[in-house]
């Protein structure tokens, strides 16, 4: 399956919600649709989901074209929105064997289905209870299990994991690799960016309905390290790449003044500044093999060092970067 | 898929099915079937204290009862059939984003179909549950099982009606139309209320116009319930005005056979009917077709833009019969010139039927007017809607101009009767004059038919523009970013 998101427009009186926006990706990996709020991304999530019309362009699921089927679109995708169903007189299963029945699914084929799903979500304990009785979370489960109550070949899922707590979370992730590994194709929008990284194999970045970056995980990364300079510093500096300084945040018991200009007095440190609690922020150009030598001097010297990291070039880095914050 | 495979449920729609479990779910609803119960309870407790505690038993006892009886049925199935199902579909749709019709792969027509089902389900499921009452009426005497078979098959319509109008409203997913729904009911209430007391509806002895309120209207309106609610959860990149338009025109068709075989079941000259069967429909098709269109997208579709046929002459039809306000005024306002003969045509057959006929088509010229000023308005200050522009123009040129007049006049102050100009209610015919003679046609056009043709000419941009939007273009290049 190959999804092609193609000049896709869409506005809503004098807002432009999402302008000539192109991408595409295929079968087999997870990829994070980013971008602050009033992106676009829920306006173009909810065209591919063939929720709402484009004034220009199309989306194409292989080649079926959203726009010209609709219906056909629906069993190709499972699409999970941001809001929960609350239903008062229905029941988890009850709710469930609807969709699996306007899906076609029939007879022992549905009732085998629908235990495997209920099975995989965990929903089997609930099944009886109504919809409007269960917690967010169970909710999520619920809306999560219709969503693959067909066994869709996309997913699209429209910040899945806002409001869960820790566990939902961890569980969430955990079933979108189980998914993933199971050569579905998933585009997943969400403002948690560090859990992205960690089960996002690519990444779609917009603002203000347009697109700002897009491709694996690495590539965006590398583009991004590409464009730090010396002069970076504090929350904006990046690091890690061949050719440009690491990002070293160092703690310490007291005396952080002392630290940093110790730090300053090394020819590899381009710069250092302190942080609150004891920390001090170096960009340093040198090779990883390099850093023990440099902490070596520090703790030579006798300063109260207490840990060190050297940080990662992060999805969270990226997004700060890339994105303006502007809003339309 | 082997059939030993499937279930007894499989052959079910699952609309239908997913309904069904959700009504007996609802406590609302198991409410109202109590009450029900409790309701029919009464009437004939009342009977007792009424008539049994003083030992006579007038004749025609069971025919009250069963009267009594049938309008509080009636009364709850408007609250279950009516404000119930409306309301629970309009939750279904009103959170966009958890609306089935727009989750699942059912087609439209399927998914309304299955309300539908559910509906008249429980429908019978409440006849059924005052069968006993019922019973009780026939041993009371004064009535024959023949005859409450008539009253309940007559009022069929009517519930169908009901039905389907609730279908429609919750289908519209907006929540300020199920109002609509209550004014409807306290109409339908009163109608029953009027029909049931009426001894003609007892002995068989309704006339054409009788038959035309309780069973014809009612199956018609019904049917273009179906149509528009197919049309109001279909997607809105889909021709979802088409099956609407050809279900009119079909009515226009077939309507004048339906009512010229009405006429020869009640004896009544065929050829007339025919002909004022043919010109109240196409009166009524050009109002609601216009109406239509002002509320409809004034740009096609993506979709249909690229479902245009190329050829110019099967563009204009495809243009005619798609959705689009310039399409639908165009068409209504074709239909209204073949209509606008008619009354003339008519005028030495019928004069019954002559003075109605004329105000019909008068009221549809206005109204073609209204609609065309609505879809210039939203093509010249597209921020508000055609639904917004038309309910201003109708308040503005209709119902304003009624109300000061008829308040005026019942003050003794100056007449100001030309203020309705802008509107139907202006009519010289009224005041029997001309009422029966082809001038009166003649005299009300000359007051509407410049308006309409002004708006028209004003609306004439929009259309055209729409026109020109479905011609074939070549597509954009295409070069999105792409990720493995």
């Amino acid at each position: 399956m190959h999804i092609r998101i193609s000049h896709l427009s869409r506005s809503f009186k004098k807002v432009k919600a999402v302008s000539d926006l192109s991408f595409e990706f295929s079968a087999g990996n997870v990829f994070g649709f980013i971008g602050p709020n009033g992106a676009g991304k829920t306006t173009t999530i909810k065209i591919m989901a063939s929720m709402d019309m484009p004034d220009a362009g199309d989306v194409f699921f292989d080649d079926l074209s959203v726009v010209n089927y609709p219906e056909e679109v629906r069993k190709l995708i499972g699409y999970m929105p941001d809001a929960l169903p609350g239903f008062a007189d229905i029941q988890v299963w009850e709710y469930l064997d609807f969709f699996a029945r306007s899906f076609g699914l029939q007879g022992r084929r549905r009732t085998q289905t629908l235990a495997e799903i209920e099975e995989f979500t965990s929903l089997g304990d609930i099944r009886e209870k109504y919809i409007a009785s269960l917690s967010k979370g169970m909710k999520q489960r619920v809306s999560l299990a219709r969503a693959l109550v067909h066994n869709p070949q996309v997913l699209i899922m429209d910040e899945p994991a806002a409001g869960l707590d820790p566990r939902a979370r961890l569980e969430l992730r955990s079933l979108l690799k189980i998914l993933s590994s199971q050569g579905k194709a998933i585009l997943l929008s969400s403002h948690i960016l560090s859990e992205l990284q960690d089960i996002c194999d690519g990444a779609v970045i917009i603002e203000q309905g347009r697109l700002l970056s897009a491709g694996t995980i690495p590539q965006l990364l590398a583009q991004v390290r590409r464009q730090a300079t010396p002069a970076d510093n504090g929350a904006g500096a990046v690091s890690a790449g061949p050719d440009s300084p690491l990002l070293l945040v160092i703690r310490c018991l007291r005396d952080s003044e002392a630290v940093r200009l110790k730090l300053l007095e090394h020819p590899a440190v381009l710069d250092a500044i302190l942080e609150p609690g004891h920390t001090v922020r170096a960009q340093v150009k040198c090779t990883d093999a390099e850093i023990p030598a440099l902490m070596a001097t520090l703790f030579a010297a006798g300063l109260p060092i207490i840990g060190f990291t050297r940080q990662e070039l992060g999805l969270e880095e990226l997004f700060m970067r890339i994105t303006s914050g502007k809003v339309q | 898929m082997n059939i030993a495979d499937r279930d007894s449920s499989d052959w079910f729609n699952p609309v239908l099915i997913k309904e069904l479990r959700q009504f007996f779910h609802n406590r609302i609803v198991l409410s109202l079937m109590a009450l029900l119960l409790v309701g029919q309870l009464l009437v004939l407790l009342m009977v007792r204290l009424e008539h049994i505690s003083s030992g006579e038993l007038p004749d025609d006892l069971g025919s009250a009862v069963f009267t009594s009886i049938i309008v509080v049925l009636q009364f709850c199935l408007f609250l279950i059939c009516g404000v119930g199902i409306a309301q629970s579909f309009l939750q279904e749709r009103l959170n966009s984003e958890l609306d089935f019709c727009k989750l699942t792969a059912l087609s439209p027509a399927r998914i309304i179909r299955g309300k539908l089902g559910s509906a008249l389900v429980l429908l019978l499921f409440i006849h059924a549950l005052c069968l006993p009452f019922v019973v009780i009426a026939y041993f009371l005497r004064g009535i024959a099982i023949l005859q409450m078979l008539q009253v309940v098959v007559l009022l069929l319509p009517m519930t169908l009606a009901l039905v389907f109008s609730s279908v429609l409203v919750g289908a519209i997913g907006k929540k300020g139309v199920i109002y609509f729904l209550a004014f409807g009911g306290i109409y339908y209430i009163s109608m029953l209320v009027m029909v049931l007391n009426d001894n003609r509806f007892w002995s068989q002895g309704m006339d054409m116009a009788e038959w035309l309120m309780v069973v014809v209207i009612p199956l018609f309106w019904s049917g273009l319930c179906y149509v528009l609610s197919v049309a109001a959860i279909s997607h809105p990149m889909a021709n979802r005005m088409f099956p609407a338009r050809i279900y009119l025109l079909a009515m226009l068709v077939l309507s004048p056979a339906a009512v010229a075989g009405l006429a020869a079941l009640i004896d009544e000259h065929v050829l007339d009917s025919l002909k004022i069967g043919f010109s109240i429909t196409a009166a009524w098709v050009v109002v609601i077709l216009a109406l239509l269109a002002a509320c409809e997208r004034s740009r096609p579709s993506l979709h249909l833009q690229s479902k245009c046929p190329r050829h110019v002459l099967l563009r204009g039809g495809f243009f005619l019969l798609s959705s689009g306000s310039g399409g639908g005024i165009l068409l209504a306002a074709l239909l209204l010139l073949s209509l606008l003969g008619c009354p003339l045509a008519l005028s030495s057959s019928n004069t019954d039927w002559y003075e109605i006929l004329w105000n019909f088509t008068n009221i549809a010229i206005y109204m073609l007017c209204y609609a065309a000023l609505a879809v210039f308005l939203h093509e010249l200050m597209p921020r508000f809607s055609g639904l917004a522009w038309l309910s201003l123009i109708l308040v503005v040129m209709l119902l304003l101009p009624a109300v000061i007049s008829a308040f005026t006049s019942t003050l003794a102050a100056p007449r100001l009767d030309y203020l309705t100009i802008t509107s139907p209610f202006y009519s010289p015919g009224n005041t029997g004059i001309y009422s029966a003679s082809a001038l009166s046609a003649l005299v009300a056009y000359s007051h509407s038919l410049p308006f309409a043709a002004a708006a028209l000419l004003l609306a004439s941009p929009a259309i055209f523009r729409q026109w020109q939007a479905l011609a074939p273009k070549s597509t954009a290049a295409e070069n999105p970013s792409s990720l493995p």
